[in-house]
């Protein structure tokens, strides 16, 4: 089931992001409307009671949370006053003394940063975007599993039914030794110093080739 | 190798199956269990609440993935004193698909306690070695490949080892881990081997079938012997249902979900102990900010941990996570935090775990609502700032300006001078922020039926043919990462069901 802030929750919603999200003098983006999108994802998928929950807490900030405001400027409700009195009051609830008071945004300022900070344009702006990373990663280590492809691997472990294999029998009889595995004799580890210089030649001739054929499907499982 | 994976959108109506044996779950415990009864020739169906998502799936929008991946969006708490937020998996995979990678085997003196208190000495440290020797094998438990850790495990390394503390290497079930550093929210190289990886396509080989979103509502009794499970097909419309009959039940739903399971379907109740003697390894964040940059995007997640304090059941280790979920553990929003945010690539973080004494309990309130209680005793409260003011002094040693803590009333140490005014504030557990993915314990394995939910072979003591191969039944908290500790005692419980299926067919 889809869920949306309605009516006046999505006001008071929009205020609470508003003034929960990351600014900077040089960030020009707007990104309230699109992290209040992405914490109404999030919140469609609590369970019901938890959703109720979170449209009473809005209902608590709009009409409560003035007394929390350390300058105590005005009582009106939250979605009547400025950005920054918005955010020293939502601050005044979060810093409170009482357990019980600060818990009631936990969940929203939990919501809002991880929307917030995982925004391509905010990750961008801070100098950590993880996209094209993974990507540069996710290439990476395919060129350090094909580099193992030509190396003797160790063998799939055999099924219990195998007599190579430590049965139940075994396992079960008392004072009887198990037998061990053997460790891969096999197996040569990869050569870990020289790995990524390795790779990497590999890894970009493995996206240059990835351009000109279609892409091998294989098992990671060997 | 085909994925005999079976979405609902493959057959219509409700679904009707019999095997010999059902296993409820795909994470650490129900994977390792199917793959090894399915291995043993027995026919088994496993059944998983969440959807099947592989490495293409796993992307880099983390809300998303986390509704995807886990349950409740991963916005789940226990409740008490001071609410514990906890990750379960929800996906073929379970938490293996979620978890850090961490591969520690069981310590010897926890294994010595449950061989000779709870009267289980087939879990004493040599007869399980052999299996935790498979485990590790089968899941490509390994340390990092150099280059893979990042900076923000030399950082942790370099404080530790200035101070002179033991420092330990983690083995990773990880194969060519490149430190994406989004462990959390599936491996996007498929580095990290979850059971997707490892346990599943041994099951899938060997006949198993996996049919997803099957959430289990009750087991199917029949004059006194559990012979299947029912529940709904989750996240798709008309109301379908599925049963699942079988010569024994094996509940691998983890240390929440199988007690819940157990008191929905009135089972497991005479000995009193279900969803009793929960644990839950809380741990806190540490954040601790440098004039040298620290690359906070490229890494490994814990490359180390420092073991100088395991005796006081103390583990500390860096903490490599992105960026949206390093917003989380600085306790702020709006320019503030941008602010500090701004100082990311500055920023280290870690985290200690604390083998917790408490005994948290789970249980349905009126209506079926799941309750989930756990409260921080004083003494594991006195060891998370203990902790915490030992990691700090790793930071320190290693050039931190500031560190950031997770108690309200002395959020920040500005130098190793205020380490006395933490350990003399004694902080609340009401005002800490505390974060566990270690559940555990909530159907324990115990000799006698009066104080354990299941008996040494894994079988609940007053319901025949059910089996539980999950975390909740560990006797005890175990203080490290309890993967491979959950699947050595799946392999154990499935072997020996495995034997005796096997026995009574020949019979």
């Amino acid at each position: 089931m889809t869920f949306a802030f309605r009516g006046h929750s999505r006001l008071i919603a929009r205020a609470v992001v508003d003034a929960m999200v990351p600014r900077w003098p040089d960030f020009e983006h707007d990104i309230t409307d699109e992290v209040l999108s992405r914490v109404e994802r999030l919140i469609e998928g609590q369970p019901v009671a938890v959703q109720s929950i979170c449209v009473a807490g809005l209902w608590f900030f709009e009409v409560a949370s003035f007394a929390f405001d350390p300058r105590f400027a005005s009582i009106r409700p939250l979605t009547a006053v400025d950005r920054e009195t918005c955010e020293r009051r939502l601050t005044g609830v979060s810093h409170h003394p009482v357990a019980a008071i600060r818990k009631t945004i936990l969940l929203y300022q939990t919501f809002v940063n991880l929307c917030a900070y995982d925004l391509p344009i905010v990750e961008a702006y801070l100098g950590a975007e993880r996209r094209a990373w993974r990507k540069d990663r996710a290439r990476l280590r395919e060129a350090l599993v094909q580099l193992d492809e030509g190396r003797a691997l160790p063998p799939v472990p055999l099924p219990l039914a195998d007599p190579k294999h430590l049965s139940p029998a075994e396992y079960l009889t008392p004072g009887v030794e198990p037998k061990r595995i053997n460790a891969s004799p096999a197996r040569r580890e990869p050569r870990p110093e020289a790995a990524e210089a390795e790779a990497r030649p590999q890894a970009q001739a493995a996206e240059r080739t990835t351009k000109s054929r279609p892409q091998r499907k294989r098992s990671q499982v060997k | 190798m085909s994925e005999r994976v079976v979405s609902p959108s493959q057959y219509e109506g409700d679904l009707r199956l019999t095997c010999d044996v059902v296993v409820v779950g795909s994470g650490a415990g129900g994977a390792t269990a199917a793959a090894t009864l399915a291995e043993a020739g027995l026919d088994v169906v496993c059944l998983e609440e969440g959807g099947y998502y592989r490495t293409a799936d796993y992307s880099a929008d983390i809300p998303s993935m986390l509704r995807t991946l886990m349950r409740n969006g991963g916005a789940t708490a226990t409740m008490g004193r001071a609410q514990v937020p906890y990750l379960e998996g929800k996906c073929v995979g379970g938490s293996t698909v979620i978890n850090g990678g961490m591969c520690w085997r069981t310590p010897e003196k926890i294994l010595h306690t449950w061989a000779q208190e709870r009267g289980l000495p087939e879990l004493a440290p040599d007869r399980l070695e052999p299996v935790f020797d498979e485990v590790e094998r089968i899941i490509h438990a390994r340390y990092q490949d150099a280059g893979s850790e990042g900076e923000n495990n030399d950082v942790f390394r370099e404080g530790a080892t200035s101070l002179g503390w033991k420092l330990s290497k983690n083995k990773r079930n990880q194969v060519h881990c490149v430190g994406s550093n989004d462990c959390v929210t599936g491996c996007p190289s498929g580095a990290k081997q979850s059971t997707i990886f490892t346990w599943l396509p041994r099951f899938w080989a060997n006949g198993g079938a996996l049919y997803t979103h099957c959430r289990a509502e009750r087991l199917v009794t029949d004059h006194g012997r559990v012979t299947g499970v029912t529940g709904v097909i989750a996240d798709h419309p008309g109301g379908r249902r599925f049963t699942v009959r079988a010569r024994a039940v094996v509940l691998a739903g983890g240390a929440v979900q199988t007690p819940l399971l157990l008191l929905r379907s009135r089972l497991g109740g005479a000995c009193g102990q279900v969803g009793r003697h929960f644990t839950i390894h809380p741990n806190v964040k540490v954040a601790a900010r440098f004039d040298r940059p620290v690359d906070s995007v490229r890494g490994a997640h814990q490359a180390w941990q420092c073991v100088e304090f395991e005796r006081d059941g103390i583990l500390m280790a860096p903490g490599l996570v992105p960026v949206a979920f390093r917003s989380v553990a600085f306790n702020d929003f709006g320019p503030r935090l941008a602010q500090r945010m701004r100082d990311h690539g500055h920023v280290a973080t870690g985290g200690i775990l604390v083998d917790d004494h408490a005994a948290g309990r789970i249980s349905l309130l009126p209506m079926g609502i799941p309750f989930v209680h756990y409260e921080v005793t004083e003494h594991d409260q006195a060891r998370f700032v203990l902790g915490a003011a030992r990691l700090a002094e790793i930071y320190f040693a290693a050039g931190a300006r500031e560190v950031f803590l997770p108690f309200h009333a002395m959020p920040r140490l500005r130098s190793p001078d205020d380490l006395p005014k933490l350990l003399a504030s004694k902080p609340r557990p009401e005002d800490t922020e505390y974060f566990t993915a270690h559940l555990m314990g909530s159907c324990r394995m115990d000799a006698h039926p009066r104080r354990g939910v299941v008996d040494p072979d894994g079988q609940l003591w007053d319901a025949p043919g059910l089996y539980v191969a999950d975390a909740s039944i560990m006797p005890s908290t175990i203080g490290v990462n309890p993967q491979v500790t959950i699947m050595a005692l799946a392999r154990v419980v499935a072997m020996k069901l495995a034997d005796r299926l096997s026995a009574r067919a020949a019979a």
